[in-house]
């Protein structure tokens, strides 16, 4: 029996020395200068538009992003509409009550430092949500729960979509953005997993609160969240070859403007 | 595969050889040269959607590559300790006129120092030692430069593509082989016990970037690693 017993030492030794691991490391990265990002939104719902400016800091820092004060920012629409928005925090610009119409394309002028930024954005046709409603799913012995979109496509329309889910307040640190292009017409029951990989403190428990903004983006805007998403798919299961994501932004200017329609639901976890 | 979108991926290649025997080809020992480029080189549109996408081939970017370096290897064949060494020097590039602004940049799989060690060593008749070391400089890879804030979430900027390193990968596998006594009869047979990754390094798989959980103010990069040691014992026979 004794040779049995080995052999069990060694079957275990060599299945615990089959799983991966994972550690910190220390790693040499080039270092940026501070670039431009402007997060800018137009919405369909009457109320205060808000665009925001900050600068990028090196990898090494602190996610500390310096805001840039002193801009001037506008947004003009095609029917002649000016809005000047003012400076209401530090890199927070906001124009009081206004709402964005459906196939008006607004465009986005920022200058700062002698340097003029622009971008355009078409705010497409909304699209009504049904409803939220909750569903699971098993993986392995552990059941999951994750939060379900349901609505109609319009048929023969291409549409994008855009969810931001918020589980009591704080929004997850997924992207979540999908397009019509398999999916015309069809009913559509869009899973929303509030987690990233096998975090299970990340899952839905009883009591929750998760909201969902169902927002409908136009085609640039969906391929900039699109490219945002695979790489955040990162790691040894998929990710692509880090890249920018394409901003409608001139000038080399990081993030988006987009102008949008949403909609905002709520679900309690039963 | 080429077709009426992709041109047949051609390549061109020189090299420069030296090649000497010693001692009645006991030991053999090479050097080499060589310069190569590729013509037709495919690589993917930043931002391209490759699933159930029945138009993949737009979703494509065509250039040329280059590499280029030197070789050397040694080798003894004779006596109770026999292996080879060999060495390269190399790098190979990529230019796409929509990457990387126009730029050279290395390919993915550019390794600039490649080594490889293989001794085997007959202990008696029955008993053979082998060891085998590889060394090799990590993937070119692309790490974030800055990092910046949309929808709430770190972002991360990226200025040159393929501009970092993965660590150095280095592993040493030793076996032992017991060859079974010579009964003169057909059936032979051996044991062989081996160490896969013997010094147990943590060669890099992939190197994720994430805000680290307890203070998201700071990021951290984590390195996947595959195989560690592994242990094996392996029964041959032939009849």
């Amino acid at each position: 029996m004794k040779n049995f017993k080995e052999l069990c030492i060694i079957v275990i030794l060599g299945s615990l020395a089959f799983t991966s691991c994972q550690k910190v490391i220390d790693i040499d990265v080039n270092s940026s200068s501070a670039q431009l990002v402007i997060e800018g939104n137009i919405t369909n719902i009457r109320g205060t538009q808000i665009i925001n400016i900050t600068r990028s800091v090196a990898y090494t820092q602190q996610n500390i992003y310096p805001a840039v004060s002193g801009a001037d920012v506008r947004v003009t629409d095609n029917v002649g509409n000016n809005y000047k928005f003012n400076e209401t925090q530090p890199g927070q610009y906001t124009f009081g009550a206004m709402r964005g119409q459906t196939g008006r394309t607004y465009t986005l002028t920022v200058k700062v430092d002698n340097n003029t930024y622009t971008a355009a954005s078409v705010m497409p046709a909304p699209v009504q949500v049904d409803s939220l409603s909750l569903s699971k799913v098993t993986f392995g012995s552990s059941e999951r729960k994750l939060i379900t979109v349901n609505f109609t496509d319009p048929k023969g329309i291409a549409n994008q979509y855009r969810y931001v889910l918020r589980v009591n307040g704080k929004t997850t640190n997924r992207v979540y953005v999908e397009d019509d292009r398999l999916t015309d017409g069809n009913l559509i029951k869009e899973d929303l997993y509030p987690y990233d990989n096998n975090d299970e403190t990340e899952d839905l428990k009883s009591g929750d609160k998760a909201s969902v903004e169902f927002q409908c983006i136009d085609k640039p805007i969906f391929n900039y969240w699109y490219t945002l998403r695979s790489q955040r798919r990162a790691g040894p299961n998929g990710g692509t070859t880090p890249g920018n994501p394409p901003s409608n932004i001139s000038n080399n200017a990081l993030g988006y403007f987009s102008a949008h329609t949403y909609q905002t639901l709520d679900i309690v976890i039963p | 595969m080429s077709s009426n979108n992709i041109r047949p991926e051609i390549a061109d290649q020189v090299a420069l050889g030296y090649f000497k025997n010693i001692q009645d080809n006991s030991y053999e020992f090479s050097g080499e040269i060589f310069y190569k480029t590729m013509q037709n080189q495919i690589e993917y549109k930043n931002a391209a959607r490759l699933i159930a996408n029945a138009n993949v081939e737009s979703e494509l970017l065509f250039g040329h590559g280059r590499a280029y370096g030197l070789e050397l290897y040694a080798k003894k064949t004779k006596g109770k300790l026999s292996g080879w060494i060999s060495y390269t020097l190399s790098r190979t590039e990529r230019k796409f006129n929509e990457l990387n602004s126009g730029n050279y940049f290395p390919a993915r799989q550019d390794r600039t120092h490649d080594m490889a060690l293989v001794a085997i060593y007959r202990l008696g008749k029955r008993w053979t030692l082998s060891g085998n070391y590889i060394y090799n400089t990590g993937n070119a890879v692309t790490y974030p430069a800055g990092k910046y804030q949309v929808g709430g979430n770190t972002t991360y900027f990226y200025t040159q593509r393929n501009a970092n390193l993965l660590p150095y990968t280095s592993r040493l596998d030793v076996s032992a082989t017991l060859e079974g006594k010579d009964t003169g009869k057909r059936f032979h047979s051996s044991w062989s016990f081996g160490l896969y990754n013997a010094l147990n390094r943590k060669n890099p798989y992939s190197i994720d970037f994430r805000d680290v959980a307890s203070d998201p103010s700071r990021t951290e990069a984590v390195q996947t690693s595959l195989f560690g040691i592994i242990p094996s014992v392996t029964w041959n026979f032939k009849f």
